[in-house]
């Protein structure tokens, strides 16, 4: 109703306005870029902004992840992020997740169904003996849509493929709901539609009985705005998985998924489980109580693993996670003048960096020794731009050289992280 | 009809008889220069050009023109060969990415923009930039041209140059950036290398190979098909019609480097001198015969000896990468096998032969010359003696191409119209004219030349000659075929050739191995041959992809070939030929075989712009209710054919990771194969 009411409003204005002098909407985006025009909703976990350019109208959505500010008729308007988020009420959100939930995204009409001829839609639960990713739906979508995103919308559109040709058979189409509703929420990252399908699949009733879709409708519903509707369902779980750590972390209830990690790691998983309260405490801002528990998880990785194999691969994760946050700190400003260098993996091997700090600013960035054959023009071109920046966050790589680029940035951030006093 | 362009010996001219005929250019010139620059014909005095060129050595004196032009020809070889054949300075469009939009009027189309120091830096008032929006990742949205109309230390604003369309101006005020501005229009897909060579090539890189006749007539008949270089050797043979053999005279860089060498290090041997005289003068002929003879039989011989092949390819492997090393990295100088070190040895054989006799290769032994000696039969203008002839043998001792007979007169097949007997002799009796002018001339064989008319010895002698060429030729190429490629068995090794190579069997009776295509490769991704295929494949570019993966915005090879073995793709076209397929070894790729994580080759193919290698989960371990346990398992490479080119950037990371540099593998996990069905050819 309010939008109608705004949209109305803005015809008017359309309509009154000399050509070109509208009173825009301004959003503001994170990365600083301003968008004028009519902000014509700012409910469904985006902001949609219209442009009148002669005479047709042309939109475009902004995932509120990356929108700083709207102001609306001259007067800054909430969409924020944090509690903020909470603000909406369950009428709204339902009313957006069934007008999402039943159309179809833009894309699908021109995504090409693909799939192996052997592949068996009649999906049979559980799968026959024996792992075969072209014969078992789950297990093809596990292997080969889920770790390529530009697999991804077929994937959704084989699931619509299987729900038209299994209409009625209520325990394939469950089958294929959730898993259009898990690839819509951790593929696609479409809210409403994951919502949507994982409700239509009963996740609301029972959300322990298939828990990661409990997490999943959870997420979902906190990422549409409604804290307490994704509170209710992650409270009506009996059972929680990991996930529910990062979700309660994500929603701002820090004490609660510190406990939640606590509790899970003396039964199950406790490298993942300290992985995930090292993650929470980062969220929350609290960098040093971060580190703690990354630092927990490399040791939890030495002592508990199940094999050797496994204890290779969380010490891992522990490690890259610890790097991760040496990143996140590091500023020019807090190191000490010098002159540092460190390696790191490139396309031929090795690439040795030597950063020179002086008076908290980086003065220069040189590649002192590489194995690079090929794209060696990143090898002139990245070192500026690190200076430019002062710093790695957001650092452009190299057109075509991106692999040279992204190992200069790390043996660079490495260097500058030896110099912290 | 007079060629003359020598510059005559001064000659004091005899009291009352007649006073030489001067020209007015030569007149001209004498007002105007300062009187120590022209020669005092009376005192015999040499004006300070001819004082410089004497000191340059006699043939300049002679004969400067031909000096003058076989300089140039060699100074513009070079620079073809190492310069414009030179990809390393190619770097990616220049561009400055990373600005924001803060405000844009879609009416105007005007824009302010944020952006970081440097970025502002380098850009003035004034200047024409195109904008392009870059807000969605998978799709660069060109904006068009604008002018930058102010910059501020952190912004910048621009406006429009022409007027845009409204899809372009919502689009612009739309957007969440960054934007890019760069001089030339921003291509997701890069085409640097391609560029640089265009923006290099003033004239074709591949000049002196395709004037060199030899080489487009037997591929021509090798391959029974129409090869484009033709066109220009019919006009360098045209041209040779009017100056004969004037390609070996004047234009060939393999013979002045063959002067520079006899010049500098022959001359200093002179007990290795052999005869005027011997059974190798007509070698050449012989040469030729067998080369054309194996063309005949499918078999092309010809690129071992022909002129610029053997100079080109003589540089590649000696000059090249020493170039390569001194200025890109020694690490960057692939390496060499026999077949490098054939070649090398056949080139510094080609200029060794100079201690049995200055320009011994090019006289005697060189087919593409011989291909002119026939060309001059047809010849309008030649050297002609007058009977003002004082026999005192100057222009024997110059002649360069042993063209002059012990009567004075002229080996017509032989000269090349250098003139620099015209410029030594002391009467001025030679003279360059028309084939059938005939006034004035001494009479023949006076001194006796002691040559008969073919005699029954003599035509034996030859009828055997040519028997043992042909005889030789046939042999060679059915050596070659029967030890070679064997095309027909199945099983037969396979390289992998540069995209927009004919097929196969055309493309070793194309490919002239004159090593064009290695100099032009970014990083040698096409590297010789060995002997893999017998002595039918020595030399032909494959793909080493070990060594390196064909640069995506590279079409370079096809640009350069001189015979169309490597037809010249636009980089369109390029972008979609397949050379090969990568195929993936499930017993030793590391997540495959369980070892350990790892996506080399998937990074690289994407960053490469292809996004041919898709991720497989493997070894998933599964609950007790057959669900898959998450964060098991590794992703593992899997190929999709439709999109792989086999360019072997995935083989090349795999290699140098992998193999060279962790020592996990013994050889790398993604290798491209190529073969029936698997390449665009």
């Amino acid at each position: 109703m309010q939008s109608l009411v705004r949209a109305i409003i803005a015809l008017m204005f359309l309509f009154s306005t000399p050509h070109g002098v509208l009173a825009d909407d301004i959003v503001e985006l994170a990365n600083g870029a301003k968008v004028r025009g009519k902000v014509v909703s700012h409910q469904a976990g985006a902001i949609v902004v219209e442009v009148v350019v002669g005479g047709k109208t042309y939109s475009r959505k902004y995932d509120r992840d990356i929108v700083k500010s709207v102001i609306v008729d001259g007067s800054a308007i909430p969409i924020g992020t944090g509690e903020k988020k909470t603000a909406r009420s369950k009428t709204e959100i339902l009313a957006e997740i069934k007008l999402a939930g039943e159309s179809l995204p833009d894309w699908f009409e021109a995504t090409k169904l693909s799939y192996p001829p052997t592949l068996d839609l009649d999906w049979p639960i559980p799968p026959p003996k024996g792992w075969d990713n072209s014969k078992n739906v789950g297990q093809f979508v596990w292997d080969r849509i889920n770790p390529n995103p530009n697999q991804w919308r077929n994937g959704v559109k084989l699931m619509h493929h299987i729900l038209d040709i299994h209409h009625g058979n209520t325990a394939v189409t469950k089958q294929a709901m959730l898993a259009l509703g898990s690839m819509y929420h951790h593929l696609l990252v479409d809210y409403p539609r994951a919502a949507y399908w994982l409700q239509r699949a009963g996740v609301v009733n029972e959300p322990d009985r298939d828990v990661h879709a409990g997490i999943q409708l959870a997420d979902s519903y906190w990422q549409l705005g409604s804290k307490s509707m994704a509170k209710d369902v992650v409270d009506r779980m009996r059972r929680r998985p990991l996930h529910a750590i990062k979700l309660l972390g994500d929603m701002g209830e820090t004490e609660e998924a510190i406990r939640l990690a606590e509790s899970f790691s003396k039964f199950s998983e406790p490298v993942t489980c300290f992985l995930y309260a090292g993650d929470v405490y980062r969220v929350a801002g609290n960098l040093d109580a971060s580190e703690q528990y990354y630092r927990k998880a490399l040791q939890a990785a030495d002592r508990d693993a199940r094999d050797n194999d496994h204890a290779k691969r969380d010490r891992q994760r522990a490690e890259a996670s610890l790097a991760a946050i040496e990143f996140y700190r590091l500023k020019p400003t807090e190191i000490t003048d010098g002159t540092y260098s460190a390696s790191s993996l490139g396309y031929e091997g090795q690439v040795e960096v030597a950063v020179q700090v002086n008076a908290g600013r980086i003065t220069s960035v040189n590649v002192t020794k590489h194995q690079e054959k090929q794209f060696y023009s990143s090898i002139s071109d990245t070192p500026p731009r690190i200076i430019a920046k002062q710093g790695f966050a957001n650092v452009d790589t190299v057109a075509g050289a991106t692999i040279t680029s992204e190992a200069i940035i790390n043996a660079a951030a490495k260097a500058l992280a030896k110099g912290k006093p | 009809m007079r060629l003359n362009w020598f510059l005559p010996m001064i000659r004091r001219p005899r009291d009352g008889i007649r006073q030489l005929k001067r020209r007015r250019l030569v007149e001209t010139l004498r007002r105007i220069l300062p009187a120590a620059c022209s020669s005092d014909w009376t005192t015999k005095r040499r004006g300070l050009g001819r004082t410089f060129l004497r000191r340059l050595g006699l043939s300049w004196l002679a004969s400067p023109v031909r000096r003058v032009v076989q300089s140039v020809c060699l100074v513009t070889f070079l620079i073809l060969f190492f310069y414009v054949c030179w990809p390393y300075d190619a770097r990616p469009a220049q561009s400055w990415p990373g600005f924001i939009p803060i405000s844009v009027d879609a009416v105007s189309g005007r824009a302010t923009l944020t952006g970081n120091e440097t970025t502002t830096d380098l850009l003035q008032p004034g200047s024409r930039l195109h904008a392009s929006d870059a807000s969605d990742q998978a799709q660069l949205v060109t904006l068009g041209r604008f002018e930058i109309v102010s910059v501020a230390e952190n912004s910048v604003e621009l406006s429009p140059v022409e007027k845009l369309s409204d899809d372009i101006l919502a689009a612009m005020a739309l957007s969440t950036g960054p934007w890019s501005l760069s001089r030339e229009p921003l291509q997701l897909w890069p085409n640097h290398y391609a560029n640089n060579l265009a923006r290099k090539e003033k004239i074709a890189a591949e000049f002196f190979l395709v004037i060199d006749p030899l080489v487009s007539f037997s591929t021509a008949v090798a391959s029974r098909s129409w090869v484009w270089s033709l066109t220009s050797a019919v006009i360098i043979l045209v041209v040779c019609v009017v100056v004969p053999r004037g390609f070996c005279g004047y234009l060939c860089p393999l013979g002045t480097t063959i002067d520079l060498f006899d010049a500098l290090i022959g001359k200093r041997f002179t007990r290795f001198r052999v005869p005027d005289d011997g059974w190798w003068v007509h070698v050449k002929y012989y040469l030729l015969l067998a080369i054309l003879v194996a063309a005949v039989s499918g078999v092309l011989i010809s690129g071992f000896f022909a002129a610029i092949p053997v100079i080109t390819r003589g540089l590649m492997f000696t000059v090249a990468p020493l170039q390569t090393g001194w200025s890109v990295g020694w690490h960057q100088m692939p390496p060499m096998h026999s077949g490098h070190w054939l070649s090398i040895t056949l080139f510094f054989t080609v200029l060794g032969l100079g201690v049995l006799k200055p320009r011994f290769w090019c006289k005697y032994v060189c087919p593409s010359g011989a291909v002119f000696s026939l060309g001059n039969l047809f010849r309008v203008s030649q050297r002609k003696v007058e009977s003002s002839c004082i026999h005192c043998n100057k222009c024997v001792e110059i002649c360069p191409f042993d063209a002059i007979k012990p009567d004075f007169t002229t080996r017509t097949t032989d000269c090349t119209l250098c003139q620099s007997c015209g410029g030594v002799c002391p009467t001025h009796a030679i003279k360059f004219v028309g084939r059938w002018e005939i006034a004035g001339l001494k009479s023949a064989n006076d001194p006796p030349t002691g040559e008969t008319p073919i005699g029954r010895r003599g035509f034996v002698a030859t009828g055997v000659g040519l028997l043992t060429a042909t005889a030789a030729g046939a042999a060679t190429a059915g050596a070659t075929s029967l030890l070679g490629a064997r095309l027909d068995r199945a099983n037969s090794p396979r390289p992998i050739r540069p995209p927009g190579s004919v097929a196969e069997e055309e493309f070793l009776q194309k490919c002239i191995r004159c090593a064009e295509c290695f100099k032009v490769c970014p990083s040698d991704v096409l590297q010789p041959l060995g002997f893999l295929q017998g002595l039918e494949g020595l030399w032909t570019p494959h793909v080493v992809a070990d060594w390196a993966g064909c640069a995506s915005s590279c079409n370079n090879c096809g640009q350069v070939c001189p015979t169309g073995a490597i037809r010249a793709l636009s980089l369109e076209e390029k972008k979609s030929t397949r050379i090969g397929l990568a195929i993936v070894d499930s017993n030793s790729c590391l997540p495959l075989a369980g070892r350990e994580a790892c996506q080399l080759c998937v990074d690289e193919c994407n960053a490469a712009g292809y996004h041919a290698i898709e991720f497989v989960q493997v070894r998933t371990e599964v609950d007790a209710t057959g669900m898959p346990i998450e964060g098991t398992g590794f992703l593992a490479p899997v190929v999709v054919a439709e999109k792989c080119v086999g360019c072997g950037l995935c083989q090349t990371r795999c290699y140098g990771i992998n193999v060279a540099a962790k020592k996990l593998l013994m050889e790398s996990a993604i290798v491209i194969k190529t073969g029936p069905g698997l390449e665009d050819r």
